[in-house]
């Protein structure tokens, strides 16, 4: 007996939430998902090139700001990677293995917030425990090098040392520190951590400036201190990369204003009713059950499982449940905290181009996952034959996750995760001394860091060789043209005939006319995709 | 109800009819199924058979698509008396949605006994785009709707009767009501059930605590259905329904062998557990469910089908977002009865669009509009009781929140009489009044007339403008075999041929023909007599003599 009440002891379920939420993140962590991408390879081998040299790719000696790609990466992720990467070496799981601490730390931080925020609700914080575990939103960006999960589990700290001050002042300074360091963890922390602060802030408004002076004034000069380097990239052109994907940088066409011109333009039609009207439908398509339950962020695919949307399908029922629950009794600090969470933190990501983006506005799982707490809180008190059928959708929604994620994700979305350029470096790799000139296609995906990254390229000798192009595209991302004896270019058949004695490594669309020469072309490999259907790569030599 | 609330109530009415009744011939443009609908009311008149000459059908077979019948019958003394026009056509859709504006005040009234409340439920659906858009026009929907609040009206209304005749007399009423619904409008025949449903669970304490009227009522219902059942189970309506249900879509299944083949094992235990059509169609019913709570269907953008939306333009108008916030936040501190009807009925609401595979559909839909106004009613009440008693918020308050609801009604009105049919100008049939009134003036002259298809079924449109005496028609013409979507349509009678224009083989076959075609269609080096545009200025037809 006294086993079983030690194991249901509010310690004795955290533990379990958390080995539970440990399980779901590190299964598996280095294959699936399926391969790196571009951004999760820079930061391994960034990470690998401070270990090795104290620099990063380029030289430069330890930046908290990384060039990257020209995408200028906030560093911390990198900085978090290099104890990892020298424990276990430059691989997937160790480039990945960061994030999916963070997301582990994240379930008793979240658990740690509600404890403080609803006291009056007993069980609520174990439940909320339970729920972040198992939720698709947070395990999915646990599970690979996300700057943004880091990001969240530093707001989760920043918001609990929040709270935490009002009672013992000094945590102010912690909580300072925390929210800063979001800021070097991901770019898109910016506004959502304003978000945040700005709420706490507000809603303990007459208790926060009880708070010390010197404690507030140190805490504030330490944040600054910290965001100074990101704050600096807002004028020194490194974060440029941002307007690319503003929904303020796309105008409507002048066709479609003109149609517009009606008298009442000014009125009903003004531009900044344009801007405000896209804002506010990407705003609502976060909250559509396609978004949610069904097919998740179909706009960019690499960011949720094959049709899953970033909550369990059980959570339909939950999360109307929770907000009856939360609304059905007299608001709190607590309950307007996360309702007004629930409201805005969507909007860092409506402001972007892509009709939906995950990986945005993932700070929504902290609210959403309360929010459903609220309604199992409320469920555990209905008909036992009630609580046995919502037992049984969410079992079934759970399973029919854990299925899309762990079965269906490499299957159907090894393409969107850049599968195979593992694959093509370990096949390259031993052929570089026999051929004269290796092509590889060029793309955005970066090939280049994928040989840095797979044959652990010695950092001190490419530094001395790194040129990243840059694009003509101003804050577009640069490409890197040569590495050794491979080219990274746009094959181009037409030239490379010429070109006796080449390996091209190409994608699957080869021309007629190479095809219809054998004599010329010699194809030695084929690599598919895990769907087993289309063609990723080709490897052929020009004879 | 005091006399000023008598006056706005009033005026409320009075709006309500001055929108739906503005313009109402010609904006937007007559649509084939409401030509259909008229001319069958006209065939009735003249012959007591439809265009196809079945004699007073339940459902009429139109396009094959076998339209409830009961609009085309409350139309007949309209035709009878104004003729066969765009306006007799759409009177009785514009009228039902005039006093469902004030049946939703009665509905509030009955339910919540609050006359402020009930007035600004009436106002909102007095310009509620959702509601105006299906009451402009000979639409079944709105007026299945209306049948809808009178039925419900009447049976909460027999809870306050006490004597046993005048409960029962209620229930018949608000059966009969109920039962017309389902004469008129396919969607409702699943709602009402899932209403009558929530409603024994709702007021089980109400109705088992005297059970014999509703027995009654449900025995009458049933007596009055039998013809309904009885044509639903022997005509081609089913079909129909078919057509556009669920299972016409092949979505689901492909889905199943593309996540089978994506498992280790295809035919594995867990594969079929969780890939199967009860999972699948399943989920993509509830995906079509949810998809209806869309803020971006209610709010921004509307429907997906141009005919039956305004551009830029929600089912709802965005500041409504914002009441039905304060409405849901104030219906969980007080969920009665009442309210659990309306939050039920808003569930039940899209259940009968969710089964077809066009979702969200505004049209299929529409009885949501009935909850959401009522909720959005009862928040911008709740705001204005809470502003009630502080002076200067109070004035500010009311000034903002007018302001707003009168830009967003401005906006609204803008986009639908400046915008609507030069946005989508083949939303309806745009142009082809002008095309047959043309056509009329000579037609004698050519000995055959060839008509494009590219527009929806054109022959019932020049039967309808030229009132073509139905008993020529109905046995002279032949329906062709249904398209993928179910439909069928004639492509001859009389003199008339529609199909896509093959310019040459026309003009090489059939001297001495009228060629009527689009602007792609028709050489710009023919002879063109004529160009058609519609009341938008768009060119529609160019009309070549050969």
């Amino acid at each position: 007996m006294k086993i079983i009440n030690k194991i249901f002891s509010s310690q004795g379920l955290l533990l379990i939430a958390l080995v539970l939420a440990g399980i779901l993140r590190l299964w598996h962590l280095g294959s699936i998902a399926p391969s790196l991408t571009p951004d999760e390879a820079s930061l391994g081998y960034n990470a690998y090139s401070i270990l090795k040299t104290g620099r990063d790719e380029f030289g430069k000696s330890l930046p908290i700001v990384f060039k990257s790609f020209g995408d200028y990466k906030p560093g911390l992720y990198v900085y978090l990677a290099v104890p990892s990467v020298a424990v276990f070496g430059l691989s997937e799981f160790s480039t990945r293995l960061p994030s999916a601490i963070f997301g582990i730390l994240s379930i008793y931080l979240i658990y740690l917030i509600v404890r403080k925020l609803f006291a009056n609700y007993k069980s609520l914080a174990i439940i909320s425990a339970f729920v972040a575990a198992t939720n698709p939103y947070l395990i999915y960006f646990s599970r690979g090098a996300w700057e943004a999960n880091i990001s969240i589990t530093l707001t989760l700290a920043g918001i609990y040392f929040f709270l935490k001050s009002l009672d013992e002042n000094k945590y102010i300074i912690l909580s300072s520190i925390f929210f800063a360091l979001t800021l070097i963890a991901y770019q898109g922390a910016k506004l959502s951590t304003a978000i945040v602060l700005l709420l706490l802030i507000l809603i303990n408004w007459k208790v926060f400036w009880k708070i010390k002076l010197n404690y507030l004034i140190t805490s504030f000069v330490l944040g600054v201190i910290i965001s100074i380097p990101i704050i600096l990239t807002l004028f020194n052109g490194q974060a440029q990369r941002l307007t690319i994907f503003s929904v303020f940088s796309y105008p409507r066409l002048p066709e479609e204003i003109q149609t517009y011109s009606d008298g009442y333009f000014y009125l009903f039609h003004s531009d900044q009713l344009n801007y405000f009207r896209m804002v506010m439908s990407r705003w609502f398509n976060f909250y559509s059950g396609h978004f949610l339950f069904f097919d998740g962020d179909t706009a960019n695919p690499v960011h949720t499982s094959p049709y899953q949307g970033i909550l369990l399908l059980g959570d339909l029922l939950l999360l109307p449940i929770g907000l009856f629950t939360i609304f059905k009794n007299k608001l709190n600090k607590g309950t307007l905290f996360v309702i007004l969470l629930l409201i805005l933190s969507p909007f860092s990501a409506a402001i972007s181009r892509d009709q939906t983006n995950a990986v945005r506005s993932l700070l929504t799982a902290i609210p959403l996952v309360i929010v459903i707490s609220f309604g199992i809180y409320e469920v555990i008190n209905y008909h036992k034959i009630v609580i046995l059928a919502f037992i049984a959708v969410w079992i079934f929604g759970f399973i029919y996750f854990l299925d899309s994620y762990f079965v269906h994700l490499p299957a159907h979305n090894s393409n969107y995760w850049r599968y195979g350029y593992k694959q093509m470096v370990d096949y390259v790799t031993p052929l570089e001394s026999k051929y004269k000139d290796i092509v590889f296609e060029q793309s955005f995906n970066q090939p280049y860091i994928y040989f840095l990254f797979y044959q652990k390229y010695d950092p001190a000798k490419y530094q001395k060789q790194a040129n990243l192009v840059s694009s003509k595209y101003k804050g577009d991302v640069g490409f890197e043209t040569k590495l050794d004896n491979v080219r990274f270019e746009r094959v181009d058949w037409s030239a490379l005939q010429f070109t006796n004695g080449t390996l091209v490594v190409t994608g699957p669309t080869i021309p007629p006319e190479v095809i219809s020469r054998p004599e010329k072309y010699k194809f030695l490999y084929e690599l598919k995709y895990l769907n087993n259907i289309d063609v990723a790569f080709e490897v052929v030599e020009v004879k | 109800m005091n006399k000023l609330n008598k006056y706005l109530l009033f005026l409320i009415v009075f709006l309500a009819f001055v929108l739906r009744f503005w313009k109402l011939d010609t904006y937007p443009a007559l649509n084939a199924d409401e030509a259909s609908n008229g001319y069958d009311a006209y065939s009735l008149i003249q012959t007591g058979m439809d265009q196809h000459g079945n004699s007073w059908p339940i459902s009429f077979q139109s396009f094959n698509d076998y339209k409830p019948g009961l609009y085309v019958y409350l139309d007949i003394p309209f035709v009878k008396l104004l003729g066969l026009n765009s306006w007799s056509v759409r009177i009785p859709g514009a009228m039902f949605g005039v006093l469902s504006v004030l049946l939703i005040y009665l509905l509030v009234k009955e339910l919540f006994e609050d006359d402020k409340f009930a007035l600004i439920s009436a106002l909102f659906l007095a310009i509620s785009p959702w509601h105006l858009q299906f009451s402009r026009g000979g639409w079944e929907v709105n007026t299945a709707t209306f049948f809808l609040l009178a039925g419900l009206l009447l049976f909460f209304n027999s809870f306050r009767e006490i004597k046993f005749k005048h409960k029962v007399t209620k229930l018949v009423l608000s059966s009969l009501c109920l039962v017309a619904a389902l004469y008129t409008y396919h969607a409702v025949r699943v709602i009402i059930p899932l209403l009558g449903l929530s409603i024994i669970l709702i007021y089980r304490n109400v109705i088992f605590k005297n059970i014999k009227p509703y027995l009654i009522f449900a025995i009458f219902s049933v007596v009055i259905l039998l013809p309904l059942t009885h044509d639903l189970l022997s005509g081609g309506a089913l079909s129909r329904v078919a057509g556009v249900g669920l299972f016409a879509d092949k979505g689901p299944i492909n889905r199943i062998n593309e996540q089978r083949g994506e498992h280790s094992s295809v035919n594995g235990y867990f594969a079929e557990i969780l890939h199967n059509k009860f999972v699948n169609y399943g989920l993509f019913f509830v995906n079509n469910w949810t998809s209806h709570f869309n803020g971006e269907f209610l709010f921004m953008s509307g429907d997906s089908i141009e005919r039956n939306k305004v551009p830029e333009t929600g089912e709802m108008y965005l500041i409504d977002l914002l009441f039905l916030a304060v409405g849901f936040i104030f219906i969980a501190k007080k969920f009665n009865n009442s309210w659990k009807f309306i939050i039920s009925w808003l569930l039940i609401g899209p259940i009968a669009s969710a089964l077809t595979f066009q979702s969200p559909n505004a049209l299929r839909s529409q009885n949501m509009v009935i909850p959401l106004t009522v909720i959005s009613a009862f928040g911008l009440t709740t705001i204005l009781n809470y502003l009630n008693g502080r002076k200067i918020w109070k004035f500010i308050g009311i000034t903002f929140l007018a302001l707003l609801i009168i830009w967003n009604f401005a906006r609204y009105l803008n986009m639908y009489y400046m915008h609507m049919s030069k946005t989508y100008p083949y939303s309806s049939q745009y142009g082809v009044k002008e095309l047959v009134e043309y056509v009329l003036q000579d037609q004698s002259k050519y000995s055959d007339i060839y008509v494009t298809n590219r527009y929806d079924q054109p022959y019932i449109l020049f039967l309808f403008y030229q009132k073509y005496p139905p008993q020529k028609f109905q046995f002279h013409h032949t329906l062709t075999s249904r398209d993928d979507f179910g439909f069928s349509t004639v492509s001859d009678f009389d003199k008339y041929h529609f199909g896509p224009i093959d310019f040459t083989s026309i003009q090489n076959n059939y001297p001495n023909s009228l060629i009527i075609g689009t602007h792609e269609e028709i050489p710009q080096s023919a002879n063109i007599i004529k160009r058609i545009y519609g009341t938008n200025g768009f060119e529609y037809f160019d009309v070549v003599s050969n």
